[in-house]
């Protein structure tokens, strides 16, 4: 058989109908998508929280590598002669 | 979920198609309804980018099937290679590995059964483009001029397309002769 002659032979596949409950599928399917969905306000609401909790963090990790010097708690200490050390007996 | 009166409509008017197709390329009802159910999954995301300028809504449509047909089967091919793999691991997995020579089309006539099901055996192993383009013009019969508008090429590349795969159908059916 000529090819042109076999390939004629695909022509004589049938049409078939699409399964009945296949919409019904498809509308699942699209719903289960809607819902795991998440809308461009939350989105942006998520990323500004992240920014100032960053933010925040990064303030409180400068301001505690800063020095800290008081000079009257320094007087008061001097004053009554405090230790300031971990030694419980001075020689 | 919303409510969009239209693509009820377009599912009514372009499921056939979009199933017949589906089935012309993997050969089998339940992954030709997988198919189905992701093509119109995507034109339901996608109709508000639909821009009828460019082509039409039935080419946009066969356009969709045929990327969505062609991923498929490169997953099943994918599976295939690494079922082998993993059934050395999971020797107890009763997951079926993809069977590309497997033929259940509900379209084929019983009279002729056996020689369009070795044809169709043979369009699978082409190339993607060869394939399209012999499904297209032979099993959907459209006229070359539409064949070449839904693969985005000319009416002259349609023709060479179709010309190679005639030709490597030919030498694949001497192959399986014997000859």
């Amino acid at each position: 058989m000529d090819i042109n002659e076999k390939l004629d032979l695909l022509k004589k596949i049938q049409r078939v109908d699409a399964p009945p409950f296949l919409f019904t599928r498809i509308l699942s399917r699209i719903g289960a998508n809607a819902t795991v969905k998440v809308s461009a306000s939350w989105k942006i609401s998520f990323v500004a929280a992240g920014i100032v909790l960053l933010g925040l963090n990064l303030a409180i990790i400068l301001r505690s590598s800063e020095p800290q010097t008081n000079p009257g708690l320094e007087a008061v200490v001097s004053t009554m002669e405090l230790s300031t050390s971990n030694q419980l007996y001075h020689e | 979920m919303k409510e969009d009166p239209p693509f009820e409509s377009i599912y009514h008017e372009y499921k056939n198609l979009v199933f017949n197709v589906s089935l012309h390329y993997v050969l089998n009802r339940e992954d030709a309804q997988d198919v189905a159910q992701e093509v119109f999954v995507k034109v339901y995301n996608n109709l508000s980018q639909f821009n009828p300028e460019t082509a039409s809504l039935k080419t946009w449509i066969y356009r969709i099937t045929i990327n969505q047909s062609l991923d498929s089967l490169k997953s099943k091919r994918t599976k295939k290679r690494f079922g082998f793999i993993s059934s050395l691991f999971h020797a107890d997995s009763n997951e079926p590995i993809a069977e590309a020579a497997l033929v259940s089309h509900p379209g084929i006539p019983m009279e002729d059964k056996e020689a369009i099901e070795e044809l169709v055996k043979i369009i699978y192993s082409l190339p993607e483009n060869q394939k399209t383009a012999i499904i297209l013009s032979k099993m959907e019969d459209r006229p070359q001029k539409e064949v070449a508008e839904i693969m985005n090429t000319t009416v002259k590349a349609v023709e060479s397309l179709i010309q190679r795969a005639k030709q490597a159908i030919e030498k694949e059916r001497k192959n399986r002769e014997g000859f």
